[in-house]
C-alpha cells in the first residue's frame, strides 16, 4: 500500500479597501490592481489596502483616504471630486503573509532588520537621512529572494486631510493597513467591487 | 508566518554570503539608498599605529608644543580635542 501526502494549505483571507478617484476605479474594475513603486511606500513596492483592525472600519478610512488624496498641495486645488472604495478579497498562504501587528511578526521582521542593518554599519556606512526604511527593507528582502512574501499587514499613522491640513503628526498608529505585492495572484478578481461612490464637498483650507 | 528555522537559516545565508560592499554597492545602485562612509573626525586616527599618525592641525598638543612620544598620551589628547 502506498502513502500519500497532502499538504493542505492553510490561506489567510482578508477584506481590503482601497480609496482613489473615481476614473482609477473604474480601470481597477476592467484590468485590476496596478503595483505603486517607490514613494517611500509604508511596506513596500505594492497595492495597498485599508483592512480590518484599529478603528475606524477599513471602508471608512479608504474614504477619508480618497478625500485626502484628492487635494494637490502644490497647485492649491482639487485633483478629482469624484472618488469610490473598492473592496476585494485577497487570499495568501499563510507562509507567504507576514503580520506585523502579531508577535510572530515582529520578531521576523526584527531579525531581519537587524541582519540588515549590521551588514550596513560592519561595512562602515551610515544611512544618510532620517526617511522610513521599513518599506525598503522589504523590498530588498523579497527582491533578492532572502524572504518568499506575498502580502503584509501593519499598524500604521497615515496623516489624512485634517492631518495634512492642521499638520498633526502622532507616532500612535490609527489605520491597519497592508500590502499586496503580487495582484494577479492574491486579488480575486472576480472579488473586485466597488462599494460607494462619493463628491468632495469644498473644505476650508 | 514566523521566524522558523528555516527562514533564519535563509536568513542568515544570504547575509553570510553576500560581502558587506557587495551589500551596499546592491542597496545604491539598484535599490536608491543614500549611504554614506561612517568617518567621524579624528577617529581616523586612534586606529592608526602611532608611527604612521600625522600632525593635524585640529588637534592640540600641551601647551609647550612637546612632541608627545607615549601613544596613550597622544589619544588621550585626541579625545580632548574631540
Amino acid at each position: 500500500m502506498g502513502f500519500f501526502y497532502i499538504y493542505v494549505m492553510a490561506v489567510r483571507t482578508l477584506d481590503g479597501f482601497h480609496g482613489t478617484d473615481i476614473r482609477s476605479s473604474k480601470e481597477i474594475v476592467r484590468n485590476g490592481f496596478k503595483v505603486s513603486k517607490g514613494d517611500q511606500h509604508w511596506l513596500g513596492d505594492g497595492a495597498y489596502f485599508f483592512v480590518k483592525g484599529l478603528p475606524p472600519s477599513p471602508d471608512v478610512s479608504a474614504e477619508k483616504w480618497a478625500k485626502a488624496e484628492a487635494w494637490n498641495k502644490r497647485k492649491g486645488a482639487y485633483s478629482y471630486r469624484k472618488y469610490a472604495i473598492i473592496k476585494v478579497q485577497i487570499n495568501v498562504d499563510e507562509d507567504f503573509y507576514l503580520d506585523l501587528n502579531t508577535k510572530d511578526g515582529q520578531e521576523l521582521f526584527e531579525y531581519l532588520r537587524g541582519a540588515f542593518i549590521k551588514k550596513v554599519v560592519d561595512e562602515g556606512y551610515k544611512f544618510d537621512n532620517w526617511e522610513f526604511k521599513d518599506g525598503e527593507i522589504i523590498n530588498v528582502a523579497r527582491n533578492e529572494g532572502i524572504i518568499e512574501l506575498e502580502v503584509v499587514k501593519g499598524n500604521f499613522f497615515i496623516k489624512f486631510a485634517t492631518e495634512r491640513i492642521f499638520n498633526i503628526n502622532f507616532r500612535t498608529p490609527n489605520v491597519t493597513i497592508c500590502a499586496v505585492f503580487d495582484t494577479t495572484k492574491n486579488i480575486d478578481n472576480h472579488s473586485i467591487n466597488v462599494i460607494k461612490i462619493g463628491e468632495i464637498e469644498d473644505e476650508v483650507r | 508566518m514566523k521566524l522558523d528555522k528555516k527562514i533564519k537559516d535563509r536568513i542568515d545565508k544570504y547575509f553570510n554570503e553576500i560581502s558587506g560592499l557587495e551589500f551596499v554597492n546592491l542597496l545604491k545602485h539598484k535599490y536608491g539608498f543614500e549611504l554614506d562612509l561612517e568617518v567621524s573626525e579624528g577617529m581616523s586616527f586612534v586606529n592608526k599605529s602611532f608611527e604612521s599618525v600625522e600632525v593635524d592641525e585640529n588637534y592640540s598638543y600641551d601647551s609647550s608644543n612637546k612632541f608627545i612620544s607615549n601613544e596613550d598620551e597622544f589619544l588621550c589628547h585626541i579625545a580632548t580635542a574631540a
